[in-house]
């Protein structure tokens, strides 16, 4: 029976699936060993190799017949390696690190409450960051309004004094296009419409 | 679909890393710091591994390293009989304590106000952090080297391990509460404060106590020798590693073994869950961190979660499942088969 090869290299690799550049071969060797054909959780677990070649060891095409006609019998799935954005970052090489104005500066964005804004105002914060706390506050809110508008009457006041209702459906991204419907106007009803955020002057309507 | 975990090492070590500890959640995230033989304790995002900092100062290798609750404060125990307590948002040290031999572990209250420590003294010291000129309290009682000192019940008790016993002593009376015998040195000793369990590893031994009685509660054997273990915080699960390079991860309350990877070239030191169970790091002789998912494929720091591919025919083909074969390895093995080999297993698909 042949041995899975080990690798006796000293600390480099193994790092895993993102790029593949310092792995070698991580296919675990397949046939002669036996034990990857069950495909059993825990027997797949014994086969999770480190970075081993297999290929380069002359053994490959008996072993690989072996696992073709296996493979051809008792098919297995082919685990994919997790994919990773990147490899963490190591020391820089020059400073012993605490940068200023790495993470510590910013704490991580809350995820805000349903209907609340709990944030942390930290009264310290620059003028800018205020600001644009301020702005992805009000922001947030308006999205939640437009939200809350859904399947409501809504009624628009448009130029020249012209004032409609109509159900409220959505609008597109950058809110150029209200989508409505039973749109009331002077002339009769519009089952479906497309109002232009231009011609809007303002709406409103009732929570 | 099947998914292969795939650990992100952390390099930057340059001997074995020894201890390491996470820090609790903080506003910032969580960190990580590291103990190694180098002399220079590290510092880390603990979701990304990304490097932080490292604490520069030891004159020696550094054994035992613990962070704050919210990561403002970090402790290292070292061979230079000294453990010194460092500021973890700046990197400067904050304080330098004295000891009489080689100190070996360092754990902080929650309040921070208290650091515990202890060594091959023999003693247990505990330093009131507000007060550095006083001289610090002492326990005496063990025989041999104190390996791991933690503080639990809320502060109110204290539990150390040395070669061959574990014992609980009260904070206030700093008298001695109870203690356990092992025929077999103590490798390593996790507290874990909801539901006061004791984790505790010795030979192929993984074992549970209640940190209250030290009443055994249950336990595991390994296939190799153990030197680390961690209970996850919800206590769905624990993961080991030790002598054979493996890390193991064993449902906690079957006692079934689920998964065991290989990936470090040296004995495994050190293991733990993160505070939010999502990812465990292993410390390695080999001088690496890795962390590892807890739930393998999920989107979490810096791993992707992929959605599958329509088309089996596309998973099936070399690329897809040989993602990390070199491109000779690629095209050598793609120009031995034929393509309806892989086309025609229907099980090779999302």
């Amino acid at each position: 029976v042949a041995r899975r090869p080990t690798s006796g290299r000293p600390t480099r690799g193994g790092s895993g699936g993102a790029g593949g550049t310092q792995a070698r071969g991580t296919r675990c060797p397949p046939g002669p060993v036996g034990d990857c054909a069950g495909g059993t959780q825990a027997v797949r677990a014994e086969c999770l190799p480190g970075p081993v070649r297999w290929r380069r060891r002359g053994r490959k095409c008996g072993a690989f017949s072996h696992y073709l006609a296996r493979a051809m019998q008792t098919p297995m799935p082919i685990p994919m390696p997790v994919p990773v954005l990147r490899l963490p970052r190591g020391p820089d090489g020059f400073s012993r690190g605490f940068v200023p104005d790495g993470r510590r500066t910013l704490p991580r964005p809350k995820v805000p409450e349903v209907g609340g804004e709990g944030r942390i105002q930290d009264p310290q914060d620059p003028p800018e960051l205020q600001e644009q706390r301020a702005r992805a506050a009000l922001r947030e809110r308006y999205l939640r309004s437009l939200l809350a508008m859904v399947g409501h009457p809504v009624s628009f006041t448009l130029h020249e004094g012209v004032h409609v209702t109509a159900q409220f459906g959505a609008t597109d991204l950058d809110v150029a296009n209200f989508y409505v419907s039973q749109l009331q106007t002077p002339i009769g009803v519009q089952a479906e419409a497309l109002l232009r955020c231009s011609d809007i002057i303002s709406y409103s309507f009732k929570l | 679909m099947a998914m292969r975990q795939t650990p992100l090492t952390c390099s930057g070590h340059t001997r074995p890393v020894v201890d390491l500890a996470f820090s609790g959640i903080t506003p910032y995230g969580y960190f990580l710091i590291s103990a190694c033989k180098d002399g220079k304790p590290m510092l880390r995002q603990g979701d990304t591994g990304d490097w932080i900092g490292t604490f520069l100062g030891h004159k020696g290798a550094v054994w035992g390293a613990t962070l704050n609750k919210d990561a403002t404060k970090a402790a290292t125990a070292a061979a230079d009989f000294t453990a010194k307590v460092w500021d973890a948002v700046t990197g400067d040290e904050l304080m330098t304590l004295a000891h009489k031999h080689i100190v070996k572990t360092v754990d902080f209250t929650q309040d921070s106000n208290y650091l515990l420590t202890g060594g091959q003294d023999k003693l247990l010291r505990i330093y009131d952090l507000n007060k550095p000129e006083a001289e610090p309290k002492e326990i005496s009682g063990h025989t041999s080297g104190i390996k791991k000192a933690l503080w639990c019940s809320e502060d109110k008790q204290i539990l150390s391990a040395d070669d061959k016993t574990v014992r609980l002593w009260d904070h206030a009376t700093m008298t001695e509460v109870k203690s356990v015998n092992f025929n077999m040195s103590v490798s390593s000793m996790e507290y874990i404060p909801e539901g006061e369990v004791l984790v505790l590893t010795y030979g192929r031994t993984i074992a549970f106590h209640s940190a209250v009685s030290l009443e055994p509660i249950k336990s595991f054997e390994a296939p190799a020798t153990i030197n680390s273990a961690s209970l996850h915080p919800e206590k769905e699960f624990l993961v080991a590693g030790g002598e054979d390079f493996k890390l193991y991860k064993y449902d906690y309350n079957s006692g079934e073994e689920l998964e065991s990877y290989k990936g470090h070239f040296g004995p495994i030191h050190c293991v733990r869950f993160s505070p939010d169970g999502e990812l465990y790091a292993s410390g390695s002789e080999d001088g690496t961190l890795r962390l590892w998912q807890t739930v393998v494929g999920k989107t979490y720091g810096l791993w992707k979660c992929v959605l599958p591919e329509e088309d089996s025919g596309e998973l099936a083909k070399p690329k897809g499942g040989f993602q990390e074969t070199a491109e000779e390895e690629l095209e050598e093995i793609a120009s031995e088969n034929s393509d309806s080999i892989y086309s025609s297993t229907p099980e090779v698909k999302a």
